[in-house]
């Protein structure tokens, strides 16, 4: 129950791509005066993130030369060796019953024989499925809940253990943070006791995602979404529906930012219904870029079909941008039909360019829902606040575990 | 297709060489088909490919009748490893030289002059076509032709080009010259279909171009007539509408307004069953879509079927539904129509000129889940429709797209480039 004893969490971001908004809550986790200790297979993960703040474990993944590999296994031998937990480590080696099995599990579990942690923290729910073990060490683990890994992957098919190891991940967690109320029932429908549910909005940065300068001379209309190019984000639609203002005689362009497979399906999309000559793919931006283009533009339209929350809608939010979104998970909690922009049934392009077609002709709407956005974010989707209830939450778990 | 034996070519007929990326595929049937057909005919026609399983020439029996078949099959070397391909650069020389010295010493030496030592990489890769010394060379997808059309004066042969959807709608969309090539250098082409001609002059193809349109051909006694439901009133509890599509599991097929024209259903009180046969990286989204749209008890993915049980699904099916959002010509649909059933299908690529539009289907606008829906509710309340339809079909298929009439075609298609050929080698 000791708050001055320095909380030391152990963050496993293992194996995942560079994600800015996780960059974002190392660091202001680190500034909160928790220690963090970075899982991942090499320290490339976080960019640009000072690598002094935090520990790092090394786990490394299986591919890669055998060469590399044996040296790394070492590596990790000579550091666990000393370690407490060899009971654990040999009943986990032990439930495995093939030779290959075993392997994985030996590499897998290697680098966490030795180490103090107060809470094990998942990021993600893959990984936490990944690596099922760690919820028997005895230290209190926290999972969180962010979109696609409870709205998307459960209902594919072939996902069986993945369903079961899941259930089981959310069952033995110490608490589980869900990233909106929609994903927190989504979760609760695979198992997860409300009781030990938290929602924690995403949140931005106030003071780097600044109001845009005045854009009311802006002809075309300059319409912006960010987002990688993949199916879930269903820019098909979005498509359509410029094309729908496109006949209604509306002069709007589209912006779109982020880099994906589906890259061809939306070249080809814009092409096939004409209106190539309005559609701009700027491909992955920097954090800064995205802000200046953010800036420059009118209004923010996200076409999504599934969601946990978007962290894109609520940085356009910052900017004092009007948001336009499909009623997709917890996208209604950001953005209130009417205040802050419009939300608009998923796969009804027709809906979505109602509704952008007003905010097109009507510049004064387009000032007053986007001040309401910023408004909005700053009393509610502010990292500050973000940071202080994710300590809130790690410290409460501690204390639990220790009563 | 029941003779397949090699009728040996008089001395005088053109060397027509047919070049695909693998051979022979079951996806691409129709290569096999027309190979053998020219083979039939006594073309000497041979094929160059640069993966050959053996475990698809199980596949199709009547490759395997006559021995002689597989010497018209030529796979060319490998090229990865890299450092094996350069090893083996002296070999393909020794071979080049045994084989046909006057072609190897010509290619070698025109192709020197315009691309220096370049030329030995191009060589290794060109080898099987250099040692047939075709007449003609045909390329059996628009994109293979790229980065090779040298071959029309290395080899001093004409050259022609396939163009059947995907490389027109697709490939090197981001690039506006990517077919320049092609363009100046090739002596015909075909298309499937009208749309696909008009497509090729979009990207740049001159209207004075020689073309043919010769659309696929069914295999009418593999695609047997079948019995519509004698139900007047299809869509209710009892009797449920069945539906079928047949694709692989790709965004470009629209199945999300399919399934979206499903839940419309649904909700105006219809009862169907929805099957798709095909596989494809696809399945998740439209797997996520059911459960959205809450259609999940009503539709069935059936995975990838061999074509035996692909026609099983066809004779079990009340309507064919083809969402398409981009098409060739669409193979399927054609063997959905020499069947006998109704069609309700989208307006995307060639798939007007397939179906006729209120004779044997239904022909929509793409991404138009509503119209989808109402065509289909169309067909579920009236039998004679859909007989009406079902015959219009198969009288359309025998009409206008069977193998031989296919054949034929692409007989005429050769006969002139290579008669084009002699003509300006007397000039």
């Amino acid at each position: 129950m000791d708050k001055n004893i320095q909380l030391r969490l152990l963050f496993m971001g293992l194996g995942t791509p560079e994600v800015t908004f996780l960059n974002r809550l190392i660091e202001g986790l680190a500034r909160q005066g928790v220690h963090v200790t970075i899982c991942g297979p090499n320290r490339k993960m976080v960019d640009g993130f000072p690598a002094e703040k935090a520990d790092w474990l090394l786990a490394p993944s299986w591919h890669g030369s055998d060469l590399i590999r044996v040296w790394q296994i070492l590596q990790m031998l000579i550091r666990g060796i000393p370690g407490t937990r060899c009971k654990w480590f040999g009943k986990l080696f032990r439930s495995r019953k093939t030779l290959s099995g075993r392997l994985a599990a030996f590499h897998r579990y290697l680098p966490f024989l030795r180490g103090d942690w107060d809470v094990i923290y998942f990021p993600w729910n893959s990984t936490a499925v990944d690596y099922i073990d760690l919820f028997d060490l005895g230290i209190p683990v926290v999972i969180s809940c962010r979109g696609s890994q409870i709205n998307i992957r459960p209902f594919s098919k072939g996902q069986e253990s993945y369903v079961n190891l899941l259930k089981q991940s959310l069952g033995k967690a110490a608490a589980v943070h869900c990233v909106s109320e929609d994903i927190l029932s989504n979760a609760v429908g695979l198992g997860l006791d409300p009781e030990k549910a938290v929602v924690i909005h995403p949140a931005v940065d106030p003071q780097s995602f600044l109001p845009c300068f005045d854009n009311s001379q802006n002809d075309p209309i300059k319409l912006i979404t960010t987002g990688s190019l993949v199916w879930n984000k269903g820019y098909e639609y979005l498509l359509m529906s410029v094309r729908l203002l496109n006949e209604r005689g509306m002069n709007a362009e589209l912006h779109i930012i982020g880099e994906g497979a589906e890259r061809s399906r939306v070249l080809f999309t814009a092409q096939d219904l004409d209106i190539a000559s309005q559609v701009v793919l700027h491909g992955k931006l920097s954090p800064a870029e995205v802000i200046q283009q953010l800036q420059q533009s009118d209004i923010f339209v996200l076409s999504s079909l599934s969601e946990g929350i978007s962290n894109a809608v609520l940085e356009a939010m910052s900017c004092g941008l009007p948001v336009v979104t499909t009623d997709c998970g917890g996208m209604r909690e950001a953005v209130q039909n009417g205040v802050e922009g419009f939300v608009v049934p998923v796969r009804e392009p027709e809906a979505m360019a109602d509704a952008l077609q007003k905010l097109v002709l009507d510049s004064a709407l387009r000032k007053r829902m986007g001040g309401a956005g910023r408004k909005r974010v700053l009393a509610e989707f502010n990292s500050q606040m973000q940071i202080e209830a994710f300590v809130k939450l790690f410290e409460s778990v501690r204390v639990n575990e220790a009563n | 297709m029941k003779r397949t034996e090699v009728v040996k070519p008089s001395p005088s007929s053109p060397r027509l060489v047919l070049v695909v990326p693998a051979f022979p595929k079951l996806s691409e049937t129709f290569i096999v088909t027309k190979f053998l057909g020219l083979l039939e005919h006594g073309w000497d026609v041979h094929v160059v490919c640069s993966h050959s399983d053996p475990k698809d020439w199980k596949a199709f029996p009547h490759l395997n009748v006559d021995p002689e078949i597989k010497k018209h099959v030529h796979v060319t070397w490998p090229q990865i490893p890299r450092w094996l391909a350069g090893l083996l650069i002296i070999p393909a020389l020794v071979r080049g030289f045994a084989r046909s010295p006057n072609a190897t010493w010509n290619y070698l030496r025109k192709g020197s002059k315009r691309f220096g030592l370049e030329i030995f990489r191009r060589f290794y890769l060109d080898l099987e076509l250099i040692c047939l010394q075709p007449d003609i060379i045909h390329f059996e997808f628009g994109s293979l032709a790229v980065g090779r059309t040298h071959l029309k004066e290395l080899l001093n042969c004409r050259i022609s080009v396939s163009f059947r959807g995907y490389d027109l709608n697709f490939v090197g969309l981001d690039q506006p010259d990517y077919y320049n090539e092609v363009w100046n250098k090739a002596d015909a082409c075909h298309f499937l279909g009208e749309d696909l001609w008009q497509r090729a002059q979009t990207r740049g193809c001159p209207p004075d171009m020689p073309y043919m349109l010769i659309p696929p051909g069914v295999d009418l006694e593999k695609f047997p007539r079948i019995e519509q439901s004698s139900e007047e009133i299809l869509g209710t509890r009892e009797t449920p509408l069945k539906i079928l599509s047949v694709g692989r599991l790709e965004w470009k097929k629209g199945y999300e307004f399919a399934l979206s024209a499903m839940k419309i259903l649904k909700d105006q009180g219809y009862f169907f069953e929805y099957r798709i046969v095909g596989e494809g990286e696809h399945r998740t989204a439209l797997e996520f879509a059911c459960h959205q749209l809450d259609i999940k008890g009503s539709v069935q993915f059936l995975g990838a079927l061999p074509q035996n049980e692909v026609i099983e699904q066809l004779a079990w099916a009340d309507v064919f539904l083809h969402p398409s959002i981009s098409e060739g010509f669409c193979n399927a649909v054609l063997e959905a129509q020499a069947m006998g059933l109704p069609v309700v299908c989208t307006d995307a690529g060639g798939l007007a000129e397939n179906v006729a539009d209120g004779v044997t289907g239904f022909v929509v606008p793409r991404r138009d889940p509503k119209a989808l829906a109402e065509k289909m509710t169309l067909l579920t309340e009236n039998s004679d429709l859909r007989n009406s339809f079902g015959l219009a079909g198969i009288e359309r298929v025998k009409n206008l797209f069977t193998i031989e009439k296919q054949l034929d075609a692409f007989e005429f298609f050769f006969q002139k480039l290579s008669s084009r050929d002699n003509k300006e080698s007397e000039d």
